[in-house]
């Protein structure tokens, strides 16, 4: 072996070894801990308590319901978005998209401001009625629950549904209908197979977000609903570790099965792919009257369910419901550079969030490479270790960095290291996947032009690899920085005071009931999210549906 | 089957595209190609027949019947594409079979058509294969058998060999005519290769910028060119702008610069005209005294012959030249040209 070739393998062990030091070490010294040492319960206590098996019970069920509620929700309007052609049909789309990069106690304040007691529909209802007291209250408990994760999970059906659907060969389409099929036949035998695998990849991924969700769940469930990862939290922070393991353990092997069933079924969607050029569309105009009215009034619903709580984030960083009173107080705290106000957390937060996006990109790029390695077993190792991090619970892998890295390293009393290291690997699956996607579109013989003319490696890089594959740089940075700013999770644990980003504070203001502080954090962030969607969109020319 | 007409077709596409108006017929049976270079308008021409495209206006009849607003499904149109298009979460047997099963047939009658075509077209030994099982050339097969399975009336075939390697494209084009001929269905073939419109059509319509520019057989097409586009694409024939000068014994005498050649027809002495010269029809002159002036610009072997590009008066001709005499020039010789006065066609500027 020469070596250049021991150089690039060295390279491309980087994130594999990276990857096992910070996310696999940590979690499996804090199973192995937790389950063999404790303290607290043991695993079959854990398994027979009745607590957990609500929690788990409650877990999946909510995940299922939310589940179901973004397909039913989500599909119209992929196949709506995919088919017809109207009038600012870009910008709609763009719009229902936006909540899926939104850090979710974002998500939790806008939907607290939209359909909580005393929200903008309950204030309005409560007009109309005539009533003193609230009447609605659609952001808590159960129903707020399964409402927020649909709100947050419908993009991931728009997007991967109709993604799949602009890839149907229009001559398919049309063969079937010169041979007879009607327009329904056509969608059953024709269109619902070859969406079939788009529409299990983003059920199984929403099944996933909301299987593991801790910010909404925590922030909504008003303690007595949990799901795993809550309780997770709360066993650590019981110091019942013996629970806190046996819950992460169960979790993550749940979780593995369905990231490896979601990862199968990327490697299955083949076949009737062709020229994106010419999808068959039709205009809004060749639909009859009622299916007019229908597609009318499901934007409509769909807006005010997606679009309503981030208009009324606006209403919350104005409106202080303590005073009843219009105010600029939550925005005068973002400026106070005092401990407790918002100005460190917002310096924290841009801090954490570009070291980890640029973290996440060096090692998203190198997972991108291996994954289209032709090393025997690479591509699949990649393909597991990038999705890895969906899959863990982030409060263990928390605990974990903690414990292996923080503590041995005397990191305990200012640990924003490992929050970095942590909203970096939250970051990598999808880095990895927009970058692989954009050089799975460089025409490899540009490369072999490169050779022939007398590149060096680096050289190829630098000229010729990068600056094809820039656009997927630039949305996996987009979206590895949205989801590091919103990160919570791992955060709210490791981070001491003076480590606070956002989303933290936002939490904390509204468990404090500071509601113009929390509102205006979100706007904030709100603000800060919309401006990487639109750099996502402009670059990405609609590609980034794959991405997921 | 069906007698087809087309009558001024025309559609204009929002990036200011046009296409028409067409017209064409087809008789009972007759296999007509839609031939032209890329953009020329074929397969537009066609989607607008198939019912894809609805056009901006013109009519389309069916056996004397408008079917001009009539959905595609309702047309009783078979259709093999370029890109196949075969169902791939079917299997072989269900892809031909689909037309059957959504006209509501019984399985067993189903099940004789099917293998009636698969018998037909040599595919009985794929029917339980998956699409991705199956190659190219019985792709195509498959396709086609899917198209013929409700005995359409009209048969439209979107260049269907075109991503076939060509010993396979030739093979399928005699298949694909015996069976048009044995099953006598009318059929529309869209092809922008003209050896492959040749070898199988009984006419051809060459389509230009959106248009028809003559309608013929092989032969006349060949033979008598109307216009410099059809000289070009079909004969491969050398253009050369000239004048004529004169008559003699019943020939015309056209001016080149100095040269003179010689061709058939019946101008006017002093009309402009443009020539077309097969590159067959040229060769050079042993003699040392009687031919048209050249100079060589470049030999180029090809398969049997060479292809020498020569110019006459600063217009550029070609000339295969067989094997054993076209080796002996190199670019800079001053030849004379013979060319037969039957290969020259002459057409009369406007």
């Amino acid at each position: 072996m020469n070596r250049n070739r021991l150089v690039e393998y060295a390279i491309l062990s980087i994130p594999f070894v990276l990857l096992f030091v910070f996310l696999v070490l940590p979690v499996a010294s804090v199973l192995f801990q937790g389950l063999v040492y404790g303290p607290g319960s043991t695993f079959f206590e854990v398994l027979d308590s009745v607590v957990t098996q609500r929690v788990v019970s409650f877990t999946f069920i909510q995940a299922i319901m939310s589940t179901i509620l973004a397909l039913l929700l989500g599909l119209p309007g992929a196949i709506l978005f995919a088919k017809l052609r109207f009038k600012g049909k870009r910008y709609i789309r763009a719009l229902l998209i936006v909540p899926f990069v939104l850090p979710p106690i974002v998500v939790v304040v806008g939907f607290l401001q939209m359909f909580g007691s005393g929200g903008i529909i309950d204030s309005l209802l409560m007009l109309i009625m005539g009533s003193q007291h609230s009447i609605i209250d659609f952001a808590s408990g159960y129903v707020g629950i399964i409402l927020a994760h649909a709100f947050y999970n419908i993009p991931l059906f728009l997007l991967i549904v109709s993604s799949a659907l602009e890839r149907l060969n229009p001559e398919i389409e049309e063969v079937a209908e010169i041979l007879g099929a009607t327009a329904l036949q056509r969608f059953r035998r024709i269109i619902l197979p070859h969406i079939r695998s788009a529409i299990l990849a983003a059920s199984i991924l929403t099944f996933l977000f909301c299987f593991m969700s801790f910010p909404i769940v925590l922030a909504l469930g008003e303690g007595s609903y949990m799901t795993i990862e809550v309780q997770i939290w709360n066993a650590f922070r019981f110091f019942d570790y013996g629970e806190a393991s046996s819950l992460a353990l169960i979790q993550i092997l749940i979780t593995l099965v369905l990231a490896y069933t979601y990862m199968k079924l990327g490697k299955d969607d083949k076949g009737a792919s062709g020229p994106t050029a010419y999808s068959k569309t039709f205009p809004l105009s060749s639909l009859d009257a009622s299916m007019k009215i229908l597609a009318g009034v499901y934007l409509l619903l769909i807006l005010l369910l997606s679009i309503g709580p981030m208009i009324s984030i606006v209403r919350a960083a104005v409106w202080d419901p303590k005073t009843s009173l219009f105010s600029l107080e939550g925005f005068a705290n973002l400026g106070d550079p005092t401990l407790g106000g918002g100005f460190v957390p917002l310096v924290n937060s841009l801090f954490y969030g570009s070291l980890a996006t640029l973290f996440s990109l060096i090692l998203g790029t190198i997972f991108a490479y291996t994954q289209r390695s032709r090393i025997r077993g690479l591509p699949s190792l990649t393909s597991m270790m990038v999705l890895l991090p969906l899959g863990v619970s982030a409060i263990t892998l928390a605990y974990g960095l903690m414990i292996t890295i923080a503590v041995p390293l005397g990191l305990s009393s200012n640990p924003w290291p490992l929050i970095v290291i942590a909203q970096t690997l939250i970051g990598v699956p999808f880095s990895a996947r927009a970058i692989e996607i954009a050089m799975s579109k460089v025409d490899p013989a540009l490369i072999e032009q490169a050779d022939s003319l007398g590149a060096s490696t680096l050289q190829r890089l630098f000229f010729v690899e990068l600056p094809l594959i820039a656009p997927g740089l630039l949305v996996g940075a987009v979206f590895s920085f949205a989801m590091a700013i919103g990160e919570m999770s791992a955060t709210i644990f490791l981070a001491t005071p003076e480590n606070f980003t956002l989303a933290i504070t936002i939490y904390r203001d509204l468990a404090v009931r500071k509601f113009i502080e929390a509102g205006a954090a979100s706007l904030l962030l709100v603000a800060i999210c919309i401006i990487a969607f639109i750099v996502i969109e402009k670059f990405s020319e609609n590609g980034y549906g794959g991405t997921l | 089957m069906v007698r087809v007409e087309i009558n001024g077709l025309r559609k204009k596409f929002p990036d200011g595209t046009s296409i028409g108006p067409i017209d064409l017929s087809l008789e009972d049976g007759e296999m007509v190609t839609l031939l032209g270079p890329s953009g020329s308008g074929k397969t537009t021409t066609l989607r607008m027949v198939a019912g894809f495209i609805r056009p901006d206006g013109g009519s389309l009849l069916f056996d004397k019947t408008d079917v001009t607003g009539v959905p595609p499904r309702e047309r009783k149109i078979g259709m093999v594409v370029q890109s196949v298009a075969l169902f791939p979460n079917m299997s072989v047997f269900q892809n031909i079979s689909f037309a059957l099963d959504v006209a509501g047939w019984e399985h067993e009658a189903s099940v004789t058509r099917v293998e009636e075509l698969s018998e037909m077209l040599s595919i009985k030994n794929l029917l339980n294969r998956r699409i991705d099982e199956i190659s190219g050339g019985e792709g195509q097969r498959v396709a086609l058998a899917r198209a013929l399975a409700l005995d359409p009336e009209l048969l439209l075939l979107d260049e269907p060999f075109s991503a076939l390697d060509p010993q396979l494209r030739r093979h399928l084009q005699g298949e694909i005519r015996e069976l048009q001929q044995k099953l006598g269905i009318t059929t529309i073939y869209v092809t922008h290769s003209q050896s492959e419109a040749f070898a199988i059509s009984d006419r051809i319509a060459v389509l230009n910028e959106g248009t028809i520019v003559q309608t013929g057989t092989p032969n006349e097409l060949y033979e008598n060119p109307e216009n410099e586009f059809v000289a070009k694409f079909i004969g491969g024939g050398s253009i050369l702008r000239g004048k004529v000068v004169g008559e003699s014994r019943g020939l015309l005498e056209i001016g080149i610069g100095n040269a003179t050649i010689n061709a058939e027809g019946t101008i006017a002495v002093g009309k402009n005209v443009t020539l077309s010269v097969k590159p067959e029809d040229i060769t050079i002159s042993e003699s040392t005294r009687i031919g048209v002036q050249a100079s060589v610009v470049s030999v180029t072997p090809q398969v049997g012959h060479y292809r020498i590009m020569l110019d006459i008066q600063g217009q550029l001709v070609a000339a295969d030249i067989p094997n054993q005499d076209g080796m002996k020039y190199t670019p800079g010789n001053e030849v004379l040209l013979e060319i037969s006065s039957t290969g020259v066609d002459v057409i009369e500027e406007r």
